[in-house]
């Protein structure tokens, strides 16, 4: 249990010590001619680095298991934390749409996307207000178009089911 | 320091930051760094990032001027929710928070707003001037550094800005460290080799820093205020403000120039910011006065002494930010990371290179916060709208803007994913207690670390003796492990002194 709670509390740490000796890996793998000079050596800065993560992350995890008390309990904290079923509903709901979104946004385009996208956030997020949301998802997406295609040529994704509308000779 | 700007070039800034675009687009940055500094939990760093898309595809000057108004509009906003609400719009105005909130209650809330935005406005002045004077000769000075002395200038940066972290200094390296790994992705500038791409096309140039910035900095803070769902407390009724009369500002001189120094002084210092000003200035403040009695209860010099230094600030972060291309913070780090992007490289070598633009960022700096002066009493009422507006709609905002701004950039969905990806790192993080500034300015200052350490390497023919036999460099390194040790000096100095 004590040490559940300890590796809970330092559960990142752990990643990025795994990750480091990960960075070491691939820096060994990486595509470096024998007896070339050390400034040309493209692999010994980043082997560096994932050596200094590796050795920095292992010595908070000893400080941190050495510690008698638990601190402030971020890990635990968290994990409690996201048994709150409204937080679960709200972060879970938000990443589900987030992702579907961008699955889908190559395909329908932005214009027809978007408005769908940002309905179902808002409504999401807890907004009853039917009328006032549609507004918004309508004018936000057409302010974002606005401001990003035709005023600044920033391209948006326009999606291969229905042909983007080109309204830049408006200007 | 002639050689860089002389007065003729800051006429020619004034030319510059008058043009309709550039004048325009300080404008609009500072009414945004107002509106989203009036937020609580937003900060003007998040609304830079937004704004960054928007400023690459307008001339280098008026992208800037934008970004540098968003900075300057976004310290003093934060204070507007901190007096009216008793909460800080953004964490440089919490020390506001102290007085202004008190002289709200008492019924003085428009005395409060006027004197936070004319100490603003004197701290950002005042701070103008000396990145004015200052970074050139600075700049200067920085000029005969070889690769040695600039991969200790990187460390530097990077250790001080790792050592005031609040957790961990060790936390704080790691980040950097991160920071400085995510640079080496893509293709090598000494051999043309590939590094760390996966094969993937999307990869061969780097990591977009626009996606980074975008998804530790605005990302992650999408997740946290979905995950911190209260609502702000209460309506607040129209703000009307007052500005301090002359006799006021007579008796507060002393604090107002008192606190700018602070201000300015500590902005200098990478890693510090103005939550650490405001508060240093705060003490400074009680601790001189006549009446340290009345701080906490509605006392003047409260509110003067935290805006002043907060502000103040800024233009002491630019110093470091651009004469050594060093970020004295996460803002500036933003504000070097839009240089990049627009294809200039900091640090000394702008001064000579592009001196025009230099000019016209300091310009543009004295301009942002005459314009916040003239904006922050006009935009007061709508203040009151402004913080009406719930979360359920702020959230699709920004994640709307950071889609487009990340996608437009490359055109790269790509790009999108990384911006979600580098989201729930840096959600991570903050949840586990890693400061993230120093993973994004790591990655700013990635490519020149890198490239003076095997530049070093070369001159040296691979000894690593050249870091520490050039007595410049070996000077920075000094202050560099000062500052690394300075959290455990403190540690041992309290165990000998006892509880």
């Amino acid at each position: 249990m004590y040490l559940l709670r300890k590796l809970e509390n330092n559960v990142l740490t752990l990643c990025f010590s795994l990750f480091g000796i990960w960075v070491v890996w691939l820096s060994h793998r990486l595509d470096v001619p024998a007896g070339i000079e050390l400034g040309f050596n493209l692999a010994f800065y980043p082997r560096l680095l994932g050596w200094s993560i590796f050795i920095i992350s292992l010595a908070i995890l000893l400080q941190q298991f050495l510690k008698a008390e638990f601190g402030d309990d971020k890990g635990t904290q968290a994990v409690q934390h996201f048994k709150n079923r409204a937080l679960l509903k709200r972060m879970g709901g938000s990443i589900v749409l987030v992702t579907a979104y961008m699955s889908l946004i190559s395909i329908v385009g932005y214009l027809l996307l978007t408005p769908i996208f940002l309905f179902a956030f808002i409504s999401l997020l807890g907004n009853r207000n039917w009328v006032m949301i549609i507004l918004v998802s309508i004018l936000l997406t057409s302010l974002v178009y606005f401001f990003f295609w035709i005023l600044l040529y920033i391209p948006l994704p326009e999606g291969v089911l229905v042909p983007q509308l080109d309204l830049s000779g408006l200007l | 320091m002639d050689q860089f700007l002389s007065f003729s070039m800051i006429i020619q800034g004034f030319q510059t930051m008058f043009g309709p675009y550039q004048f325009l687009s300080t404008t609009f940055g500072v009414v945004v760094g107002l509106i989203v500094g009036v937020l609580p939990g937003l900060g003007g760093l998040v609304a830079m990032v937004i704004l960054i898309p928007f400023t690459i595809s307008l001339d280098p000057s008026a992208g800037l001027g934008c970004l540098i108004g968003v900075f300057v509009g976004g310290c003093y906003g934060g204070a507007i929710t901190s007096i009216t609400l008793g909460i800080p719009g953004s964490p440089v105005a919490a020390a506001t928070l102290l007085d202004g909130h008190p002289m709200s209650k008492s019924g003085r809330t428009g005395e409060a707003i006027g004197l936070a935005i004319v100490s603003s406005t004197f701290g950002g002045m005042f701070s103008a001037l000396v990145l004015i004077i200052g970074a050139p000769l600075l700049a200067s000075i920085a000029l005969r550094f070889g690769p040695p002395e600039f991969f200790a200038l990187g460390i530097l940066g990077l250790s001080t800005i790792s050592s005031i972290a609040r957790e961990s200094t060790m936390k704080g390296l790691i980040s950097a460290a991160l920071g400085l790994l995510v640079a080496t992705v893509g293709t090598d500038v000494f051999t043309g080799n590939l590094r760390f791409t996966f094969d993937n096309p999307e990869l061969f140039g780097g990591i977009p820093l626009i996606a980074t910035l975008m998804g530790i900095f605005a990302g992650s803070e999408i997740l946290i205020q979905l995950e911190r769902w209260e609502m702000i407390p209460g309506a607040i009724a129209r703000l009307r403000p007052k500005l301090p009369s002359l006799n006021s500002m007579r008796r507060n001189a002393k604090t107002y120039i008192k606190s700018s120094v602070i201000g300015t002084l500590i902005g200098t210092i990478p890693g510090t910011g103005g939550v650490i000003a405001a508060f240093i200035s705060y003490g400074e403040a009680k601790r001189s006065s006549k009446h340290p009695e009345a701080f906490g209860k509605g006392a003047e010099e409260g509110v003067i002494a935290s805006e002043a230094a907060n502000n103040a600030m800024v233009g002491g972060a630019l110093v470091p930010t651009l004469s050594l291309g060093i970020p004295g913070d996460a803002a500036s780090a933003v504000l070097i990371g839009a240089l990049m992007l627009h294809g200039i490289s900091p640090g000394p070598r702008l001064f000579e290179a592009h001196p025009d633009l230099v000019s016209a960022i300091f310009v543009g700096f004295l301009i942002a916060n005459l314009i916040m002066l003239v904006i922050g009493l006009l935009m007061c009422p709508l203040f009151t709208l402004i913080l009406r507006i719930k979360k359920a709609y702020l959230i699709p905002v920004i994640f709307l803007l950071c889609f487009a701004g990340t996608y437009g950039y490359r055109n790269s969905m790509f790009d999108v994913i990384l911006l979600c990806l580098f989201g729930v790192i840096g959600y991570g993080m903050r949840k586990f207690g890693f400061p993230l500034p120093p993973l994004v300015i790591g990655q700013v200052l990635g490519r020149m670390i890198e490239e003076a350490f095997r530049r070093s390497l070369l001159m040296s023919g691979g000894s690593l003796v050249i870091f520490i036999s050039h007595p410049i460099a070996d000077f920075i390194w000094l202050l560099a492990i000062l500052f690394l040790a300075f959290p455990y000096l403190q540690r041992i100095t309290k165990f000998f002194r006892g509880p």
